[in-house]
C-alpha cells in the first residue's frame, strides 16, 4: 500500500518536473524568439517612418534592401528592449513606476456617479457645506481721472469739479485733463481682484475704503501707476447666492467632488488590505 | 465744364471739413477696443494623456477654470495655489490625440473595448504593462498606426465642451472651447492650439482633428475651413514652440516639399493668424544665432527639438566652465550646416522670411500676430516667477524640481535621446494680452483675428502701439492718446495705410508696468525690412530708456528687488529715421522690465537649495507686440 503511494508521488513529482521543464523551455523559447513577418515589419515601419521626408513611401513600395534594413533595426531594438526588461529596468524607472501606480488608481474607480443616484437632500447638504464657494464678491462702480505725477493741480481740479456752478459754466472737460490711463476710465460692478489688476494693491485698498454715499470726486489716491481722482457710483456688498440660483453649478460640483471622494475611499480600502512591514 | 470743376472742389472741401469737424455727440468715433484682457489659451488638464501619465491624475478642466477665474485650488502635489489677479479669458487645450480615452477604457466602455486598440490597451491596463505609456507617446508623435473610430470621441467631446460653456460668463470671464493638435515628426514640434469662437452646440458638430488624422498643417487648416463652411462657426489655429521645431514651423517648403506659393500663404494667414511666442518650454522671439546684434536675444533659449532627438544636427559649443556639465543644454547649437533651422524656428526671423517671400511670390505667409500662453500640464496657468507651478508634476513647487527632468529623468521611451529637458530650463511664462471692446468670446476672438494682441513672459504690463503717417510728439502726451491712435493711425497687428507724401512712419507707444510687478527699463522698436536684393535685415531702436538702465536691485540671497529704478509709465513718439519708402518692413515693440529674480532664485530661498552656477539667477521679463507692416505696394 505504502509502495503504491510512493509510486504515485514519484509519478506526480516526475510529471510536475517535466511540466515545469517544458514550461521553462517554452518561456525561455518565447523570451529568446523574435517573430518577424510582413505585418509586424509594416507596423514597425509605420511607427518609425521618417516623416521629415517630403514624400512618404508606402511599405509596399520599399525595396528589398530597405525592408532588410528595417528588419535588422526591428530585431536590434527588440533584443535591446527585452534585455532591458530582463534586467528589471522597467521596474526601476520612476516614470514607469508612477504610471503603474496611476493605472492602479484608475482601476480602483468604479463607474461614474449616475444622475439617478443623486438626491436633492445630498445636493442641498453639499451646498450648505460649501457655501463659501457660492458667493458673489463685493463690487464697486467708479470713474476716475489719472495723473502721472502728484501735484497741487489735482486738488484744484477736484474742488473745481465738485463745485457744480463753476464746472458747468466752465470749458474744462473731465476727459481733457490728466494723463492717459492704460486701462479703463469707467468701472462698472467690478470686484476687488479685477481692480487689483489695474491699480495694484495700495490703490485698490484705498478705492474700496472710499465712502460711496457721496457723489463728490474724492482723492487723490495713489496707485502703482500714479494718482487718481475717483468718483464712486456704488458699492455692492458680498452676497451669498441662494441654492436655487446656483442649482446646476452645485449639481456638477457635487458629481466632481463625489467622484474624487470615491476614488480616495477605494484607495484607502485597498491600502487597508495590505500589510506594511518596517524592515 | 466749369460748374463740374466747382462741384468737385466743393465736394472735396466738404469731405475735408467733415474729417476735421468736431462731433456734437461725444460718443461718436469712440468705438474702439478699450479693454485690456489677460488670458491663457494653452493649458492641459488630466484629460491630456501625457499630463495624466506624468502625474496629473486629479486636476480636471473644471479645476483649471476655477483657478483661472481666481479661486484657490490644491495642486496635484498638495500645494495650495491661487492667482494674485484672475485671468479674464481662458482655454483648456487638451491634446486631441486620444482625448479622454483612458477614462473610457477604465470605465470599460464597450464601444472602445470592441476596437482592437481599446482591447489591447485594456489588457495593458490589466497587466500593468508599460507599453500603454509607450504607445500613447507614439500616438502623440503621430506614429500610432491604429486609431479609434472618430465616433468614439463624440460623447467625450460633448462632455468637455458642455463643461466649457458652464464656465463662460460673458462680460466677466470668457471660457473658450479648444484643443491641441500635436504632431512632432522626428521630434520636431509642429504643435498648434485650436480655438473656437462658438458655443458648445456648434462646436459639438465636429470631432477634434488630431495628429492621428494628419500631421500636415495644411490639412488642419482645411479642417478649420470645413468647420466654418459646414457649421457657420469659426476657429483658428495658433502655433507654439516654434523654438523647438527644428526649423519646420516657418518653412520655405510646404508639407509636400513644394516651395511655398500664394495659395499656401493665403490659407495659412486665414486660418493661423497668431503665434504663441513665449511659454513654459522656452521663448521663441529670436535667437542669438539669427540676431547677433541684439544684446537681449538670448532669453530663455532652448536648443534642438522637442524630443531632443536628431542630435546629429547639434554640436556642443564648449566643455569647460558652465558647459562642463553635458546636461547644460544651453551649450549646444545647431551645426553650421544646420543654422537655417533657426530661421524657421523663431518669430523675428520668420517675420523677416515672410517679407522675403512676399517679394518673391507676392504673398506673405508669416504676417502673424503674437500672444503668450503657459502650456502647463498641471491644470494651473500660473506663470509668475514667485507663483510658478511648473510644466508637469515633476516641476511643481518643491526642493527637487530644479534638478529633475521634464517628464522625468531616464525616460523609458527615450531611445537614443536620454533625458528630455532639465527642469531648471523651463520658463515661468507666459500670458496673452488682448485689446477688445468687451470680455466676450466674440470680441476676444475677433481681436485675435485682427492680431490686436501681444505676448508677455508673465508680467501684465499694458502696451499700446499705433502706427501712422500723421502722429506728432504732442499726441504722445495727450490724455486722448488712444483715440488719436485709432483715428490717425492703426493699432498693432495692422498695415500702415498708403504713404503720405515724403513722410516716414510715425508711432505712438504707451507702456505701463504690471500694477503688481516690476518697473520698465526700456522700450524698443524692432524693425525688419527686405533690401533691394530680396534679403531681409533687422535693427533695434531704443525709443525710451530709463536713466538707470543696466542697474539691478535684485538681492539673490533673499530673492527680492525693488522699484527704485526704472519707470512705471512711459508714453512716447517715434519716427523711423532710416525709412526707405521702396522697401517693405515690419515694426514691433519689445518692452523690457528691470532685472528681477528668476523662479529658480525664488525656489532657492523658499526651499533652501543651492542653484548650480549655470542656472540664471536674474532676468528681464518682457512683452512683444504684434507687428505693424509697411508695404510700398499699398
Amino acid at each position: 500500500m505504502r509502495k503504491r503511494y510512493f509510486a504515485l508521488a514519484g509519478l506526480f513529482i516526475g510529471a510536475l518536473t517535466i511540466f515545469v521543464g517544458v514550461l521553462n523551455s517554452t518561456l525561455k523559447e518565447d523570451t529568446y524568439t523574435i517573430v518577424v513577418n510582413e505585418e509586424i515589419l509594416r507596423s514597425y515601419y509605420l511607427k518609425n517612418r521618417n516623416l521629415e521626408q517630403p514624400f512618404f513611401t508606402e511599405f509596399e513600395e520599399l525595396s528589398e534592401t530597405q525592408i532588410l534594413s528595417i528588419r535588422k533595426d526591428f530585431i536590434r531594438k527588440e533584443v535591446l528592449k527585452r534585455e532591458a526588461k530582463s534586467l528589471g529596468l522597467d521596474e526601476v524607472d520612476t516614470i514607469i513606476a508612477n504610471r503603474l501606480a496611476q493605472l492602479g488608481e484608475l482601476a480602483l474607480v468604479g463607474a461614474d456617479l449616475r444622475e439617478e443616484d443623486i438626491s436633492e437632500d445630498e445636493l442641498f447638504s453639499f451646498y450648505k457645506k460649501n457655501k463659501k464657494s457660492y458667493i458673489e464678491r463685493a463690487t464697486i462702480s467708479l470713474t476716475h481721472i489719472f495723473f502721472r505725477e502728484n501735484s497741487s493741480e489735482i486738488l484744484r481740479y477736484r474742488d473745481f469739479f465738485n463745485d457744480e456752478k463753476k464746472s458747468i459754466s466752465s470749458d474744462v472737460e473731465i476727459g481733457q485733463i490728466g494723463n492717459v490711463f492704460p486701462y479703463q476710465k469707467n468701472y462698472s460692478r467690478k470686484n476687488y481682484s479685477f481692480i487689483l489688476g489695474h491699480f495694484g494693491k495700495k490703490g485698490t485698498d484705498q478705492i474700496f475704503s472710499l465712502p460711496s454715499n457721496t457723489e463728490k470726486w474724492q482723492g487723490p489716491i495713489e496707485s502703482s501707476l500714479g494718482y487718481h481722482l475717483v468718483k464712486i457710483y456704488g458699492h455692492s456688498p458680498e452676497r451669498q447666492l441662494e441654492f436655487e440660483e446656483v442649482y446646476s453649478e452645485v449639481r456638477k460640483d457635487f458629481i466632481e467632488s463625489e467622484t474624487k471622494k470615491r476614488k480616495s475611499t477605494e484607495l484607502e480600502k485597498k491600502i487597508s488590505e495590505y500589510k506594511v512591514i518596517e524592515r | 465744364m466749369f460748374s463740374k470743376k466747382i462741384f468737385i472742389i466743393l465736394l472735396s472741401l466738404f469731405f475735408i471739413l467733415s474729417l476735421d469737424a468736431k462731433e456734437y455727440s461725444p460718443g461718436v468715433g469712440r468705438d474702439f477696443p478699450d479693454k485690456l484682457l489677460w488670458g491663457d489659451t494653452h493649458l492641459h488638464s488630466n484629460i491630456s494623456a501625457d499630463a495624466y501619465t506624468i502625474g496629473n491624475s486629479n486636476l480636471t478642466p473644471s479645476d483649471a477654470f476655477r483657478f483661472a477665474r481666481g479661486e484657490e485650488v490644491i495642486s496635484e502635489s498638495g500645494v495650495k495655489a491661487k492667482l494674485r489677479v484672475p485671468l479674464d479669458f481662458f482655454m483648456v487645450s487638451d491634446h486631441a490625440t486620444y482625448i479622454g480615452i483612458f477614462k473610457r477604457i477604465e470605465d470599460r466602455d464597450p464601444t472602445i473595448l470592441a476596437t482592437p486598440l481599446g482591447k489591447r490597451w485594456r489588457e495593458y491596463m490589466d497587466d500593468n504593462n508599460p507599453m500603454l505609456f509607450t504607445e500613447f507617446v507614439e500616438g502623440l508623435n503621430g506614429n500610432q498606426e491604429q486609431t479609434f473610430e472618430k465616433e468614439i470621441y463624440i460623447p467625450i467631446w460633448k462632455d468637455i465642451t458642455d463643461n466649457v460653456d458652464r464656465f463662460n460668463q460673458p462680460g466677466v470671464f470668457t471660457a473658450f472651447s479648444g484643443y491641441e493638435w500635436t504632431p512632432a515628426p522626428t521630434g520636431d514640434n509642429l504643435h498648434r492650439v485650436v480655438i473656437f469662437k462658438d458655443d458648445a452646440e456648434t462646436v459639438q458638430k465636429i470631432i477634434p482633428f488630431s495628429a492621428l488624422d494628419s500631421n500636415r498643417p495644411e490639412d488642419l487648416w482645411s479642417f478649420l475651413k470645413d468647420y466654418n463652411a459646414t457649421t457657420g462657426g469659426e476657429a483658428i489655429s495658433i502655433s507654439h514652440n516654434s523654438n523647438i521645431s527644428g526649423g519646420r514651423m516657418f518653412p520655405l517648403k510646404d508639407s509636400s516639399g513644394q516651395p511655398i506659393d500664394r495659395a499656401y500663404a493665403d490659407m495659412r494667414m486665414r486660418w493661423e493668424p497668431l503665434v504663441e511666442a513665449t511659454q513654459v518650454k522656452g521663448d521663441s522671439e529670436t535667437h542669438p544665432a539669427v540676431s547677433p546684434d541684439d544684446p537681449f536675444a538670448d532669453y530663455e533659449t532652448w536648443e534642438g527639438n522637442i524630443g531632443r532627438s536628431e542630435t546629429q544636427r547639434m554640436e556642443r559649443i564648449s566643455t569647460t566652465g558652465d558647459c562642463e556639465n553635458p546636461e547644460n543644454y544651453k551649450c549646444y547649437r545647431y551645426k553650421k550646416s544646420e543654422t537655417d533651422r533657426y530661421k524657421g524656428s523663431y518669430v523675428r526671423p520668420a517675420l523677416r522670411r515672410g517679407l522675403e517671400l512676399q517679394k518673391k511670390i507676392g504673398a506673405n505667409p508669416y504676417k502673424f500676430g503674437v500672444i503668450g500662453s503657459s502650456d502647463n500640464h498641471t491644470a494651473l496657468p500660473a506663470s509668475a516667477e514667485d507663483n510658478f507651478f511648473g510644466k508637469f508634476l515633476d516641476s511643481e513647487p518643491g526642493p527637487g524640481r530644479m534638478s529633475n527632468c521634464m517628464a522625468g529623468c531616464n525616460r523609458p521611451d527615450g531611445e537614443g535621446q536620454g533625458n528630455l529637458w532639465r527642469n531648471w530650463l523651463i520658463t515661468a511664462s507666459g500670458y496673452a494680452g488682448v485689446w477688445a471692446r468687451e470680455n466676450t468670446r466674440e470680441e476676444i476672438f475677433d481681436a485675435m483675428k485682427r492680431k490686436e494682441t501681444y505676448a508677455t513672459t508673465g508680467p501684465r504690463m499694458a502696451v499700446r502701439f499705433f502706427g501712422g503717417w500723421n502722429f506728432s510728439e504732442e499726441d504722445a502726451v495727450n490724455p486722448n492718446l488712444v483715440e488719436i491712435g485709432y483715428s490717425k493711425g492703426v493699432p498693432m497687428g495692422s498695415d500702415l495705410g498708403m504713404r503720405e507724401k515724403n513722410k516716414s512712419p510715425r508711432f505712438l507707444v504707451m507702456v505701463s508696468k504690471d500694477p503688481n510687478g516690476a518697473n520698465i527699463e526700456r522700450v524698443q522698436v524692432i524693425k525688419g525690412w527686405v533690401n533691394g536684393y530680396g534679403k531681409s535685415e533687422e535693427k533695434i531702436y531704443d525709443i525710451a530708456v530709463s536713466d538707470d538702465a543696466g542697474e539691478s536691485t535684485v538681492n539673490i540671497e533673499n530673492a527680492t528687488y525693488n522699484n527704485s529704478i526704472g519707470e512705471a509709465y512711459i508714453t512716447t513718439y517715434w519716427e523711423d529715421p532710416d525709412f526707405n519708402p521702396t522697401l517693405s518692413a515690419f515694426y514691433y515693440v519689445r518692452v523690457l522690465e528691470i532685472p528681477t529674480p528668476r523662479w529658480t532664485t525664488y525656489d532657492s530661498v523658499a526651499f533652501g537649495i543651492e542653484i548650480p552656477s549655470y542656472v540664471p539667477k536674474t532676468h528681464q521679463e518682457r512683452a512683444y507686440t504684434s507687428s505693424i507692416w509697411y508695404d510700398p505696394q499699398s
